[in-house]
């Protein structure tokens, strides 16, 4: 309990031992297998981009043969708008399914490529081809969009982080390989699960 | 592990996320057997905070176990008790070694956003938004906390995890509040708010020499705790004019020294204050309600002080600074400086026998969190201080 009893290990940090330290200072890394986010992570992105998704699939399955009215190209093409609405609702389920949904994101961005080459086919006989180009404009919109969650998405761990000297590493303690999980996502030692945590009775009061 | 994680705006939930684990090696791991609500906590659930991510883990007040350390590690070793204190600081860049550790140029990993925001960056917090580096929070049932050396004070006593659980931010920020306020023998000490800092900010105060300790609030339970335990004159706001009452009980001189202990989420009775803030506010023009700076800078004496431990965010206006010039204030304020008060509040609790616990109204295990988030906010059922027990089921 005394300060000077316990000076080689020292109960709490003195404002003095800042000055006996020279060694450089490194931000502290993410622990991104942990429980933390980054707010660049692209996560918030690429679930609104699954909710759009769900929503574009639904309206292609549900009403295949208003969207193609709206386009205005043959009604007998429903059976494709409707497998299309399926493509799209299952990038929605990859997305929402998965915590880093890399995936599913580019299955939305191959997905948007797909359906610009049929709007880009479906344009010259379309009667609407206003209705195409507006259609077209809006899925290079998404596909800029979901381009960007997955770029987001992607971006290495151990990306700089402005203002600091930070670089990813692995060290060894006690026999264990630590890997800074900015290295890319390398695996993390775990402790031993505890089934329930009970009170130790340590803490008293309760 | 279960934690208390961040949805939205009044969306609290308890949830399994993954566990945390050492990432460098100045890191430990604690498992926390206390950690408690603060009423900053509330500005992040109330939606105040734009820099929240869903699923962030909350809680910046925990204490516990030390589990595992990293092997740059040398003051703690698995097995220790520590109070883990809200700040994460180097302790050896240029603010830390001049004991100014809030605003370690280190700790905060996403700088960017309180250069832009507030100039310079601040230190990294422990859940408290991405903006103070979106560190995972305390209120979970294991924690790692980078910089293990600088922060977390070692328990060696057995005193319970409700006496000393407050230092981990209520006390020392009550108590730098008062050292802020540069209190001299005998005088009047004015504390708005008497929420946990404000009680502590009262019991600092008398501490350091204080002649008289006027409470503000409009909450009865914690001005009856003022009253009761802190031995303070009190004002209930929705009574009286604060400002009327204060020139009253100071012969019209007002108190020498004042200390906004609300922050930005503050309320008045029926002054226009209150309405153009809360239209400012709606309509994103202002994102902080500062009526008590406010009415702190009108009351405060010629040559006084005003000090704000109150967590302010973004921009306010209508700020009398033409009182607060002619009058020849001081304004001082920040977050706390937690590696430089820890041991000497330590010693006061122990040596003194401070009893920091009977701020504590409610307590309960971690899953009942989402429910006392609620009660506090609403300050329902007398709720002045929510300690939760994580590892502790019912």
């Amino acid at each position: 309990m005394d300060r000077e009893a316990t000076q080689d290990r020292p109960r709490a940090f003195w404002p003095e031992y800042a000055r006996t330290y020279d060694e450089p200072a490194q931000t502290p890394g993410w622990d991104l297998n942990g429980p933390e986010r980054r707010i660049d992570d692209g996560r918030t992105l690429a679930r609104a981009m699954g909710w759009m998704s769900f929503g574009l699939g639904a309206i292609e399955l549900a009403a295949p043969r208003q969207v193609a009215r709206f386009l205005g190209v043959d009604e007998r093409h429903s059976t494709l708008i409707r497998s299309y609405g399926a493509r799209e609702v299952a990038s929605g389920v990859g997305i929402m399914k998965q915590r880093t949904p890399t995936a599913g994101v580019w299955s939305r961005v191959a997905g948007d490529a797909i359906d610009l080459a049929t709007l880009a086919v479906a344009l010259a006989p379309s009667r609407r081809r206003k209705s195409v180009l507006l259609a077209m404009g809006v899925v290079a919109g998404a596909m800029a969009l979901d381009a960007l969650a997955a770029r987001q998405l992607k971006r290495p761990h151990g990306a700089k982080i402005e203002g600091s000297g930070r670089r990813p590493h692995t060290f060894e303690h006690e026999g264990r390989t630590y890997h800074d999980v900015r290295s890319g996502g390398a695996q993390r030692p775990k402790r031993p699960v505890r089934s329930q945590h009970e009170p130790t009775g340590e803490q008293g009061g309760f | 592990m279960k934690a208390l994680t961040w949805h939205g705006r009044g969306d609290v939930r308890y949830e399994s996320v993954p566990d945390p684990s050492i990432v460098d090696p100045t890191d430990a791991i604690v498992r926390i057997t206390s950690t408690a609500i603060c009423g900053s906590d509330l500005h992040l659930y109330d939606g105040f905070n734009p820099f929240m991510l869903k699923g962030d883990v909350l809680g910046h007040e925990p204490m516990g176990i030390v589990e595992e350390v990293g092997p740059n590690v040398k003051r703690l070793r698995p097995g220790d008790r520590v109070v883990v204190p809200f700040t994460i600081s180097c302790g050896t860049c240029f603010y830390c070694r001049k004991a100014l550790f809030s605003v370690c140029e280190t700790t905060n990993r996403n700088p960017e956003i309180p250069r832009k925001l507030l100039g310079q960056q601040t230190a990294g917090l422990f859940g408290y938004s991405h903006l103070t580096g979106g560190f995972a929070g305390g209120q979970a049932e294991y924690l790692r906390v980078p910089y293990a050396d600088v922060g977390p004070i070692r328990i060696d006593s057995d005193l319970p995890d409700e006496k000393v659980l407050f230092l981990s931010d209520v006390f020392p920020t009550g108590w730098m509040a008062a050292e802020n306020a540069e209190i001299d023998p005998g005088d009047t000490v004015a504390v708005w708010g008497c929420g946990p800092v404000g009680q502590f900010a009262i019991l600092s105060a008398w501490l350091m020499g204080a002649g008289r300790v006027i409470a503000i609030d409009r909450v009865t339970e914690r001005l009856e705790l003022a009253e009761r335990h802190g031995r303070a004159e009190i004002i209930d706001l929705r009574d009286d004019s604060v400002y009327d009452r204060l020139m009253e009980m100071t012969s019209g001189r007002g108190p020498d020294r004042c200390i906004d202990a609300v922050g930005a989420e503050a309320h008045s009775t029926g002054s226009v204050s209150q309405v153009y803030d809360k239209a400012k506010t709606m309509m994103m023009m202002e994102t902080d309600r500062v009526h008590v700076i406010r009415e702190a800078i009108l009351c405060c004496r010629p040559g006084g002080t005003v000090s704000i431990p109150g967590v302010y965010m973004g921009v306010a206006d209508k700020i009398p600074v033409g009182a607060f010039m002619n009058k020849g204030l001081t304004l001082k304020t920040g977050q706390t400086h937690m590696p430089k008060y820890l041991d000497p509040l330590l010693r006061r609790v122990e040596e003194n026998d401070l009893d920091l616990s009977f701020i504590i109204t409610h307590t309960a295990p971690l899953s009942k969190g989402p429910d006392l988030y609620r009660t506090f906010r609403d300050k329902d059922d007398g709720c002045i201080k929510c300690v939760l027990k994580p590892g502790v089921f019912q």
